[in-house]
């Protein structure tokens, strides 16, 4: 096996890089040292500043040890975004979601570089992938508006695509989602050979796994690949009542029984229902084709309302 | 016996010799020096490129067989099936090795099984062996599908099939079905297609048939299934009941159901009980049955097309209450109410009526819902077609 690198910066953001972004205008507001906001060029505030992300390129070097945070820096980071940045009302909520996603992505590329060990990455992604399910739910209604808008005018909606890209969105989510299950299936694998003192870590991180595990096959509502994993976990997940609750949602919609799945998924807990609800445009699609052919009546509405949302910061996301 | 007959006979013997000394399943292995440092020094000093990295692998993996090494046997026929590859390659218009290639990928795909089944190092993830087995196999095939300038008694595309089967029966293993699409055009688009042996064509189209059944191609899938089971050999019952486990479900949303018969001779009477639910539309005891089986079920891979039976047994269950009501109008309540008669109690008026707008949507029952009036409409003529007459 090759040397594995681990990071020494200590900080949210390596101080070369904090420098070169104060100097060259580059900070964000939620950066900035409050006492030298109407300043040219504002102070970094060395407690704010987080890693950008950035892409690998020729002559940049990925691989600095001072560049890089180790494993409990990436933790405190995602817990200072979510705690103090998300949940801000001071600044529209695109804003803020543009500056989480960043640096959430610049988290993942930092773990991804050190190949941080198996437990640990998955204590990374689990609130990554809760962040990526919440904003889709908070982004909801506009998206229903960018439909909208799409039939009368082309240029506002390619505003409102540059704001929040849906369909970027799902790509990331469903990049760490998948990367988490691969991950729980090989520490599944090394449950054999399982020292002692490990055996509290695993029960916080079995009772995060049904979260997300609910999460997937709510994601993928019927669909056949998905149940078919489902069927196949071990039986002390396949029992926990949210995954429970959310096959028998899967298995509705794989019987196109809409009106069901409408009916269980408000007993799911906040979380689980924003991740039900990512695929309701489709789910009211095909409700609404079945029963033109067959019938009509009104079909229910269900969403979040952003107050009702932004209440749940941050306990939802942490 | 012609000359001409005699020479062939002669061909075919010599190439068995090859394929023989090439197995690891022959006698050979036994001979417990064959795997021995002094006796692969000898070996070599007889062979000359490129047979000699062949031989060389094989008699590696001998001495690994001797350890009781499955991983580095694995390592070494992977690298045997490799040099073969190579001299596949380089032998321009003739195909006499495909034997030996069918037995060695036969063998490789054999021993990753064993060394998944034995896993025991933890940093090897499942079904990582098995996914590198599928890669040398591929090279394979590669040379075998590009083989098209050859004539066609001297074309290696006749090893295809084989391959694409050992292919297809690690892709279902490791749950990668996607993997199967490219590998079932090629074969569909081979002019040969037709004239694969039997056993092969066998083998390929039940994995097509399961295919078609993930893919909800019920009707492909029933056609491919049906020609496996009527030309499975007779005495094979082994293979005949695996068909079977994938046939009948099939079968069955097509609206036809098994004879008891049959199912008994097979033992497969887990389908007996599901069948009389579903013809009773017995909702009920269907999820009852689905729960008592549910590891056959799931273990097999048919548990999710057998959650598809409830739509028919929806249907049958309204369709006696048709026949008890002998109405054209019937109220949803009283579908409602046969269900709750079920001990069904879990479900609404809304729900119901949702289950019955999918069954006129996917054309089981012809007719229409009067949500004002809380009544199904349905046609004077043939209100529930026959679901074998379905498009």
């Amino acid at each position: 096996m090759t040397t594995f690198i681990q990071g020494t910066c200590l900080l949210m953001c390596p101080e070369k890089e904090r420098w070169i972004r104060e100097k060259e205008g580059l900070l964000h507001k939620f950066e900035i040292d409050e006492t030298t906001k109407g300043a040219k060029l504002p102070k970094a505030d060395p407690a704010k500043t987080i890693k950008c992300f950035s892409r690998s390129a020729a002559g940049s070097n990925m691989t600095d040890m001072k560049l890089l945070r180790p494993a409990s820096v990436l933790l405190s980071t995602i817990r200072y975004l979510f705690s103090k940045i998300a949940t801000r009302t001071d600044v529209d909520w695109i804003i803020i979601y543009d500056f989480i996603f960043d640096r959430l992505r610049s988290v993942r590329q930092d773990a991804a570089i050190q190949r941080i060990d198996a437990l640990m990455n998955i204590q990374l992604l689990e609130p990554v992938v809760r962040f990526l399910v919440y904003s889709a739910q908070r982004f909801e209604k506009c998206a229903v508006l960018t439909e909208w808008i799409w039939r009368n005018d082309c240029r506002l909606c390619e505003r409102s695509i540059s704001e929040f890209n849906t369909i970027i969105n799902e790509q990331h989510l469903a990049e760490c989602l998948t990367r988490l299950l691969v991950l729980y299936d090989e520490s599944d694998d090394e449950r054999n050979s399982l020292e002692l003192d490990r055996d509290m870590e695993r029960l916080t991180l079995n009772d995060n796994r049904a979260e997300m595990e609910a999460l997937y096959i709510l994601l993928y509502m019927g669909n056949m690949e998905a149940l078919t994993r489902t069927l196949r976990l071990p039986h002390d997940l396949r029992i926990s009542p949210n995954i429970q609750l959310s096959i028998k949602i899967s298995f509705a919609w794989y019987l196109k029984n809409y009106v069901r799945v409408c009916s269980l998924i408000p007993q799911l807990p906040p979380l689980l229902i924003c991740a039900a609800m990512t695929g309701i445009q489709k789910l009211r699609r095909t409700a609404l084709k079945i029963k033109i052919t067959t019938t009509f009546t009104t079909f229910p509405e269900m969403y979040y309302t952003h107050q009702c949302l932004h209440s749940f910061l941050p306990q939802i996301l942490l | 016996m012609t000359k001409k007959d005699y020479r062939a006979h002669h061909k075919k013997h010599l190439v068995r010799c090859v394929v023989n000394l090439l197995s690891l399943r022959h006698d050979h292995v036994s001979i417990s020096q064959i795997g021995s440092e002094t006796a692969i020094t000898k070996a070599m000093e007889h062979l000359s490129a490129p047979l000699d990295d062949l031989v060389l692998y094989h008699l590696k993996a001998i001495a690994a067989m001797n350890k009781n090494d499955p991983l580095s046997m694995y390592n070494y026929q992977s690298s045997a099936v490799q040099s073969l590859t190579k001299i596949l390659q380089m032998q321009k218009e003739e195909n006499w090795m495909l034997p030996v290639m069918n037995t060695m990928c036969l063998e490789l795909r054999l021993l990753a099984v064993c060394v998944e089944n034995t896993r025991t190092s933890k940093n090897m993830k499942p079904g990582e062996i098995l996914e590198k087995c599928a890669d040398c196999l591929m090279g394979c095939f590669r040379v075998c599908a590009c083989d098209n300038r050859s004539s066609e008694d001297d074309t290696k595309r006749w090893g295809m099939l084989t391959l694409v089967n050992q292919l297809l029966k690690i892709y279902f293993r490791i749950n990668k079905l996607h993997l199967c699409r490219p590998l079932i055009r090629a074969i569909e688009s081979s002019p040969y297609k037709a004239l694969f042996t039997l056993a092969q064509k066998i083998t390929y189209k039940f994995f097509v048939g399961r295919k078609a059944m993930f893919d909800s191609d019920y009707k492909t899938a029933d056609e491919h299934l049906t020609y496996t089971f009527e030309h499975c050999h007779k005495r094979s019952s082994k293979n005949k009941r695996l068909i079977l486990t994938y046939l009948v479900p099939v079968k069955m949303l097509l609206g036809y159901m098994p004879k008891h018969s049959l199912l008994e001779k097979y033992n497969l009477m887990e389908f007996g009980e599901l069948m009389e639910a579903v013809k009773r539309g017995n909702l009920r005891n269907l999820e009852k049955v689905m729960e008592k089986h549910e590891s056959f079920f799931i273990g097999a891979g048919i548990y999710l097309i057998v959650e598809k039976l409830k739509i028919i047994a929806y249907r049958n269950l309204f369709k006696k209450v048709y026949l008890v009501l002998n109405i054209h109008q019937i109220p949803i309540q009283d579908l409602l109410s046969a269900l709750e008669m079920q001990g069904i109690d879990d479900v609404d008026m809304d729900e119901v009526e949702c289950i019955v707008a999918n069954l006129i949507y996917e054309g089981k029952i012809k007719g229409y819902i009067s949500h004002q009036h809380k009544k199904l409409v349905i046609s004077k003529q043939n209100p529930f077609p026959r679901l074998s007459t379905i498009p």
